[in-house]
């Protein structure tokens, strides 16, 4: 009888978390495609992909369901950030909302590291010197490109990429 | 089946037409059919694979859209199968099989318009599904629906001008196989024509003018060709046949005399076989008949009486002349007539007993032949229904004839003078047979016989009386014995001399001779007394022979030197055995007693014996 009920409670969660994917949820399978869309220099081609997440809250936990997913012949493997400081190992960057005040030191951080694919909520963040920006347009999730942003950090973005965005800065 | 027969019975024109346009059809037809078939078999499978190429296409162009599950792009993107013609509609599903957009050529760019096969008014003829994938993850799949109905409508365009095309040339083609076929079918209708006027008038001098020199015109020359062959071959044939039948009536004529000549030379042959045969057979025939006639003349020579000589003629003369009749006729004691001693055959001679005139080869004393009774002179002692030819031979022995020898011949029979040669040599051995036999019976008769009477001695008399009484008793016949004696024998010696005397006794013999039977034996027992022997007799007739005797012999006239001897009688004394003895001395005992008896009672009597008189005597 016991066993019944939790297996009862347990499909209802599960039903309940297939039927409507957290916001949380929806980004990271986001970045996991753009990641599938992005080519870094040669010279970064190790063995794993390492995704750094600056920000806090429910994300850690989304992000960290990517963790030893592949990207071509790669590992994704999560970092979570507790500075501005980027170190070079990263190669996707991930600034939550929270960290709108600390974007003049992320933005330092950013400029000059090559290779590093930066994507973030915070609203202007392509106009800053950011590549991809996420933007919540009619309830759906939508993103914009910093095309020159990228050139500039020698990340090579696909064409299906660009097309999908609502936005591209040249 | 009729219209078989009706195409064999066509024109050659219209078999090489129908011919032609069946030909011409059908390859025109299946070069079509082919053609319809391998450009749909290849149109089918270049729609497959040039919508499956669409299909990659639009898959690679949506891989971003289903990655991010961005439905405008997606839609975006499936529309452009709008400009490939054919595609009916298309679906682009999601990982999760979900329809990211949709495609549907009747009401464009309406993603939500619901997708049912009924409702299309094109059919879908082929479907065709790809799957999208990144980064070796499939993110969705693309399904295109597709009618093959414009390529269709291409090929039936297509098709429809070849078809008019090949009716098009069909006609013309037939235009220049009908020239064409004239050419060819003219001079052969122009041959045929030739043909059927030589099969109806036989006549050979026609032919066929035809100036090509193609098959047709290579047929017309043959035919040309064998109408001169035929019309030289008739002409010899002609002359063939007279010398054939001028040949034939020559050897006809050759062969006749051939076969005319073989057949005399054959004739010829046969002739000369037969002779042959003839003379090989005469010569057996001979050599036959000589050895019969001395086994004959063996047999004869061991012969001790004339009578057994009947026998011994009989079955050789029947033996040397198969199918002839004939008979040995021989002198009688007083030599007056010839009787016969042996007849055989089946027709004998008619006269038994005969004279000496009755016959030409006794009077004659030579062989006297007659071939055919029709024609020659006939013996008198041969009966008138004689029909074969016949010979009679005399048979002379010792320069004596003794008798004659006659042979009647069948009717079919010639008298050869092989024959005659045998019959005389027969005849000759025959004579001298008979010439010793009745020699040595006379000197038989002299040892036996009284050379007086004639009869018996009693010597003989003796002998033959015991044989004959052991006969009787063994057969249990009687036996009579007479004893005679001449009454007043001495007066007769004394009135007339002894030569009267003698004369009496020889007559009483020879009468004796004649009276008695053969079985009888008469003997003279001494002086005057006669024994007469008769074997077979009972008491009564033996009275009765001898009253006859003694009748016969009284009525005997005696002339003796001019004058007649009267008074002649007898007395006789009659002894039946057993009755009166069983042996020959009381036989005659007895009858001498009985004779006794008769003289006392006056003599010219008949006494018959009795049991007193044996005992008296």
């Amino acid at each position: 009888m016991n066993r019944l009920l939790t297996g009862i409670v347990t499909f209802l969660v599960t039903a309940i978390a297939v039927a409507a994917p957290t916001e949380y949820e929806v980004k990271a399978a986001f970045l996991y495609n753009f990641a599938k869309f992005t080519e870094w220099p040669s010279a970064s081609s190790d063995s794993s992909l390492e995704l750094c997440l600056f920000g806090n809250g429910p994300y850690r936990k989304a992000l960290q369901s990517l963790e030893g997913k592949h990207v071509r012949d790669q590992v994704l493997s999560v970092r979570v950030l507790d500075t501005a400081d980027i170190p070079d190992s990263c190669r996707i960057l991930y600034v939550t909302a929270e960290k709108t005040d600390m974007l003049d030191a992320i933005y330092k951080s950013i400029s000059g590291h090559q290779g590093l694919l930066s994507v973030s909520d915070i609203e202007g963040f392509t106009q800053s010197g950011g590549i991809i920006e996420f933007r919540l347009i009619d309830n759906k999730l939508r993103f914009a490109i910093n095309l020159q942003a990228a050139r500039a950090s020698e990340i090579d973005l696909s064409s299906k990429l660009l097309r999908l965005a609502v936005a591209v800065k040249e | 089946m009729n219209t078989v027969f009706k195409f064999r019975d066509l024109p050659i024109g219209n078999k090489l037409a129908i011919a032609f346009i069946l030909v011409t059809v059908i390859a025109l037809a299946s070069a079509t059919s082919f053609y319809a078939y391998t450009t749909w078999q290849h149109e089918k499978e270049a729609a497959r694979s040039e919508l499956l190429a669409v299909a990659n296409l639009i898959g690679a162009n949506s891989t971003a859209a289903l990655a991010f599950n961005d439905k405008t792009a997606a839609q975006e993107t499936l529309a452009t199968v709008v400009s490939v013609p054919g595609v009916v509609h298309a679906v682009l599903y999601n990982k999760d099989g979900e329809a990211l957009a949709r495609f549907d050529r009747t009401s464009q760019n309406s993603v939500n318009a619901p997708i049912s096969s009924e409702s299309q008014s094109d059919s879908i003829d082929i479907k065709v599904a790809s799957d999208v994938v990144l980064d070796n993850t499939t993110v969705g799949n693309v399904v295109l629906y597709a009618s093959l109905a414009p390529r269709l409508q291409e090929l039936r365009d297509n098709v429809l001008s070849v078809i008019i095309a090949s009716i098009a040339s069909l006609a013309i083609a037939l235009l220049i196989a009908w020239r064409l076929q004239q050419s060819i079918t003219r001079p052969v209708s122009r041959l045929t024509s030739v043909m059927q006027r030589v099969s109806t008038s036989n006549d050979y001098t026609v032919r066929a003018d035809i100036q090509q020199h193609d098959e047709i015109g290579m047929l017309a020359d043959g035919i040309n060709q064998m109408l001169k062959h035929v019309q030289q071959r008739d002409a010899q044939l002609e002359q063939h046949r007279h010398e054939l039948e001028s040949e034939v009536s020559r050897r006809t004529a050759a062969l006749k005399d051939a076969n005319e000549k073989l057949r005399s030379e054959l004739e010829e042959r046969n002739r000369i076989e037969a002779g042959l045969k003839e003379a090989h057979d005469a010569l057996e025939r001979h050599h036959r008949d000589f050895s019969l006639l001395s086994e004959m003349n063996d047999r004869l020579q061991v012969c001790h009486a004339v009578d057994e000589m009947r026998p011994v003629v009989a079955h050789y003369a029947r033996k040397l002349f198969p199918n002839s009749g004939g008979a040995l006729y021989v002198y009688n004691h007083s030599r007056s007539l010839v009787e016969p001693l042996v007849v055989w055959g089946d027709e004998p001679p008619s006269e038994d007993v005969f004279r000496q005139y009755d016959c030409w080869a006794l009077r004659q004393g030579r062989v006297h032949t007659v071939d055919n009774p029709d024609t020659g002179l006939i013996c008198p002692h041969c009966s008138d229904a004689i029909i074969g030819p016949y010979l009679c031979i005399p048979m002379i022995a010792y320069g004596d004839v003794m008798g004659v020898l006659h042979l009647t011949l069948a009717e079919s029979e010639k008298l050869t003078s092989s024959l005659e040669q045998l019959v005389i040599s027969a005849s000759e051995h025959l004579a001298l047979a008979l010439a010793n036999l009745q020699l040595r019976e006379a000197l038989q008769a002299q040892s036996v016989r009284d050379p007086l009477t004639g009869l018996f001695n009693r010597r003989y008399m003796q002998e033959t009386l015991e044989r004959e009484l052991a006969r009787t008793e063994r057969m249990g016949t009687g036996l009579c014995v007479i004893m005679l004696d001449v009454d007043h024998f001495k007066n007769f010696n004394d009135t007339y001399g002894h030569e009267a005397g003698d004369l009496v006794l020889h007559e009483i013999g020879s009468y004796l001779q004649k009276a008695i039977r053969t079985e009888d034996i008469a003997c003279r027992y001494g002086g005057e007394e006669i024994l007469v022997i008769m074997p077979g007799i009972d008491t009564d007739n033996a009275y009765i022979r001898a009253e006859e005797l003694r009748k016969g012999i009284k009525n005997i006239s005696l002339q003796h030197k001019g004058q007649t001897l009267t008074g002649l009688s007898i007395s006789l004394g009659v002894a039946i055995a057993p009755v009166n003895g069983n042996s020959a001395d009381s036989l005659v005992d007895a009858a001498d007693a009985a004779l006794y008896k008769a003289k006392r009672a006056g003599r010219d009597q008949v006494m018959m014996a009795s049991e007193q008189d044996l005992m008296n005597s």
